[in-house]
């Protein structure tokens, strides 16, 4: 009889599809028996790349003019693909066009999300199908609706956990929650913190779980803890730098903890914070952010063992 | 959360220089300049301190030694080193430096032993700072305001210890009661030994050393002469050939001076551009940081000389009898001889007791950032990153910080712990060895992210990788620096078993607490080795 249960948690890929390879190997390679994917799918940013009349294919990358051969286009898609861009193969023509509107741009985003998510999904079921392993995906604050539909259709091997209870094995179950409170940049799910609280605490009243076996997975992180530390940014959004030092300030969310003070669950999962990796205890509440590094494709993640009673060990990973 | 290499904007936002389109996700910030991350890097590097400590140490030690040509060689040495830091951090803008790179490139044990070694040297430089502000920084401000008699009861071993554990139990209590609150602090007390250095580098400049020999006269009641012959008197030698040598050996205090430029790694994923930002800060703390010290050299000795530099510390030092002076030779003594103005002088006072001030508190947060990384990494135990519930602050690594600072800061005191240890630079070019070792196997241990770092980085010498031949012909530099480290008895006493233990126990001992660790967590069903383990990608 099966006495305990091997979980594997990453958050914040962002479009890397070389991390999400990883995410999905990361089943077999740690003996996980579940993967959950924290939030944050999406990538943020589109690279045109540009058929020039020369017939090379000319991008800009970190502000630098870049260009290649026709036949080195898909070494580039792919490269691009795996930090997290959306490669869009255009013409000046077109890239005139889209640079005058917003909402065309707008719209090629939303395809390009989704097409990623979809391959995604399909290679998850691909590869965890017959295999024991169930792969949470769920959405964070960054994750256009649209991507739910995706999502939607790919149980049971792929769930979307967001905003409901999910059963696990020995009788534990997870709650998921996936928006954050108000950001400067007016993400895709954002609510104000105390309509945060709001979701949360009706969500675990509503399926009143046993909050001794139940997993926290809510995107953003508790303020005020060494999980949630991000750098301070001034009115135009620049990270803060006095007296020679880094200026560092709270980015997580209150009400997030005080959720976790109250219901005092053993474990409760974040991300959103790339640079606060670390866990740390709230309480009796382990708190885990493996935080993010998806653009250089490495997948950090964390790593647990849970039996009937308890959680039994962690370990944060970066592989 | 931040994006390098983007811009803020909606996908309203036109390419423009960025050359891509970005949509409304969390972190899109605009980045720290590489003017920013250089700032932290040149606050790290500190001139005003380097060279305050290379003059005392390396003329004590060496005697008769010129720091110009030391901190040429050590400029010339760690070229290669900021170099090795700049491409890691260029190739791997948000691992964090040194302990992640160490430990996903060579093995997570050797990983830890770096880091803990680096931490404890930090640890230990902060107790020998705070030991010195009562026998260096703070006397000439008191001969300033007229409580020249207090001096001698700040300088003795009591006064070291009321002083020092008074900076700890502060620095402790900062942390533990957040830090941020000082930032106000912080920043003045930076900006006030900016303007003091400057301040301090003019007044050298203008005084050639006929008007230092008059201030000498005038206030301290001596002549350079006079202190330069009674040196040989007591024993100073004046054998060139002995002198050139002891310049050679100096270049171990050109490198602690200089080291700190590299500290930009830590947060270079903030950093605009961060491949590329992360890595020009590195540079550029590194060049300016060759103009500071190279220019800082030059002047002192334009105004002060060799023979009276040299002189005045032998027999402060070897002949205690034979020296008159009121103060001791250190710069910020001297630096008061610039200048007959009350207020200037106190100006210069506070701008070298600040320099202390704020260079000890980022020991303690240096030392706090490792140690959270080894408890989330399960070296540690997780209680020491636990927070305080009500404050949020991380009481238990600031206690354990402060308590082995204290314990540290005794050891300084009452033993011969610093003079003894054979020096921490035999083990500390170990360790950069090793970074330097990690930088020559990076592209063959991870070509997955060699082959995706900046074009730069991947440049090829022939068919060798540059990051190899940089990091080979660092790691050649360390072990030279290593090798003059413990072969040297001068510097840090004769080389014996129990010099060699004291001095490798803080690396050694690195490695059974991880093994011991590794043991326990395999008990409970965890690899720790699994935590720098790549899954496959494909």
């Amino acid at each position: 009889m099966r006495e305990t249960v091997k979980l594997f948690f990453a958050t914040d890929l962002h479009g890397s599809t070389r991390c999400f390879r990883k995410f999905v190997n990361a089943g077999r390679f740690f003996e996980a028996d579940i993967l959950i994917m924290g939030g944050d799918m999406c990538g943020k940013a589109l690279v045109p790349v540009v058929e020039a009349a020369s017939g090379q294919f000319e991008f800009k990358l970190a502000g630098t003019a870049q260009s290649v051969e026709k036949e080195d286009l898909a070494h580039l898609s792919e490269t691009l693909v795996d930090q997290g861009y959306y490669p869009y193969i255009t013409t000046p023509d077109e890239l005139r066009s889209l640079q005058g509107d917003p909402a065309a741009v707008s719209a090629l985003f939303s395809r390009l999300m989704v097409e990623r998510a979809a391959e995604w999904v399909q290679l998850a079921s691909e590869r965890l199908r017959d295999s024991g392993i169930v792969c949470f995906l769920s959405p964070g604050n960054d994750d256009e609706f649209a991507i739910d539909d995706v999502l939607a259709g790919a149980e049971p091997v792929v769930v979307n956990p967001d905003g409901r209870i999910v059963e696990l094995p020995l009788g534990w179950s997870m709650i998921s929650v996936g928006y954050s409170n108000r950001t400067p940049w007016n993400t895709p799910r954002e609510v104000d913190d105390a309509e945060l609280g709001a979701m949360i605490n009706g969500l675990v009243e509503s399926t009143s779980p046993d909050l001794r076996h139940t997993i926290f997975n809510f995107h953003l992180p508790p303020a005020g803890t060494a999980i949630d530390q991000a750098p301070k940014l001034d009115e135009t959004l620049k990270p803060v730098v006095k007296g020679g030092h880094a200026q560092w300030t709270d980015a997580g969310s209150r009400a997030v903890r005080e959720a976790i003070e109250r219901y005092q669950p053993q474990l409760s999962l974040h991300g959103h914070i790339h640079e606060s990796r670390g866990a740390i205890k709230l309480g009796k509440t382990l708190c885990v952010n493996p935080g993010s590094e998806y653009g250089e494709g490495v997948l950090r993640g964390a790593l647990f063992q849970l039996d009937r009673k308890s959680l039994r060990s962690h370990l944060l990973t970066m592989g | 959360m931040t994006e390098a290499n983007s811009r803020i904007g909606d996908t309203s936002t036109a390419l423009g220089d960025s050359g891509i389109f970005v949509r409304n996700a969390t972190g899109l910030v605009r980045n720290l300049s590489t003017l920013d991350g250089f700032v932290v890097g040149f606050g790290q590097l500190n001139v005003l301190l380097g060279l305050t400590e290379a003059f005392a140490f390396a003329l004590v030690l060496f005697p008769g030694a010129s720091l110009t040509p030391a901190f040429a060689i050590a400029a010339g040495t760690l070229l290669f080193f900021a170099l090795v830091y700049a491409m890691l951090t260029a190739a791997m803008p948000r691992s964090g430096g040194d302990y992640v790179w160490v430990s996903r490139l060579i093995t997570p044990s050797v990983g830890f032993a770096v880091n803990f070694y680096i931490t404890f040297v930090v640890l230990a430089w902060a107790a020998l700072n705070a030991t010195l502000i009562p026998s260096w920084f703070l006397p000439p401000l008191l001969n300033v305001f007229g409580l020249q008699s207090w001096v001698p009861h700040v300088e003795s071993k009591t006064g070291e210890l009321v002083i020092g554990s008074v900076l700890v139990l502060l620095y402790t209590g900062v942390l533990i009661y957040g830090l941020r609150k000082m930032v106000r602090v912080m920043v003045w007390m930076f900006w006030f030994v900016t303007a003091g250095t400057i301040l301090w580098f003019v007044l050298l400049l203008i005084n050639n050393h006929a008007d230092f020999a008059s201030a000498l006269q005038t206030h301290w009641g001596a002549s350079p002469g006079s202190v330069i012959s009674a040196a040989k008197k007591a024993g100073f030698g004046t054998a060139s050939a002995d002198h050139a040598k002891n310049s050679f050996y100096a270049v171990i205090f050109g490198i602690t001076g200089f080291l700190g430029f590299q500290m930009t790694s830590y947060f270079a994923g903030e950093i605009k551009g961060g491949r590329r930002g992360g890595s020009r800060a590195i540079m550029l703390a590194w060049a300016l940081g060759v103009v500071g010290f190279l220019v800082g050299c030059v002047l002192l000795y334009h105004t002060y000389g060799n023979d009276f530099l040299s002189s005045a510390t032998y027999l402060n030092s070897s002949a205690p009898t034979q020296y008159h002076l009121p103060l001791q030779p250190v710069l910020p003594a001297l630096a008061l001889l610039l200048t007959g103005n009350k207020l200037v002088q106190a100006l210069l006072g506070l701008t070298f007791l600040f320099t202390m001030l704020w260079i000890i508190p980022t020991s303690f947060v240096f030392a706090s950032r490792n140690m959270f990384a080894w408890s989330f990494d399960r070296v540690m135990p997780s209680w020491l990153s636990n927070m305080h519930g009500r404050t949020h602050s991380p009481v238990n690594v600031a206690v354990v910080s402060g308590v082995v600072t204290e314990l540290l800061l005794l050891a300084t005191i009452y033993t011969s712990f610093w003079g003894y240890l054979v020096n921490l630079t035999g083990v500390l070019a170990v360790c950069f060895l090793l970074v330097s070792i990690a930088a020559i196997v990076f592209p063959f241990r991870r070509k997955d992210i060699f082959e995706k770092a900046p074009a730069w980085v991947q440049r090829r010498i022939g068919t060798v990788p540059l990051i190899c031949v940089v990091g080979v012909v660092s790691g050649l530099l360390w072990i030279l620096v290593g090798y003059i480290a413990w072969t040297t008895p001068s510097i840090g006493g004769a080389v014996t078993w129990s010099s060699m233990l004291s001095s490798t126990g803080a690396f050694l001992i690195a490695f059974p607490i991880y093994w011991v660790a590794r043991w326990y967590h395999k008990q409970r069903g965890l690899k720790l080795g699994m935590a720098f383990a790549e899954i496959p990608p494909e």
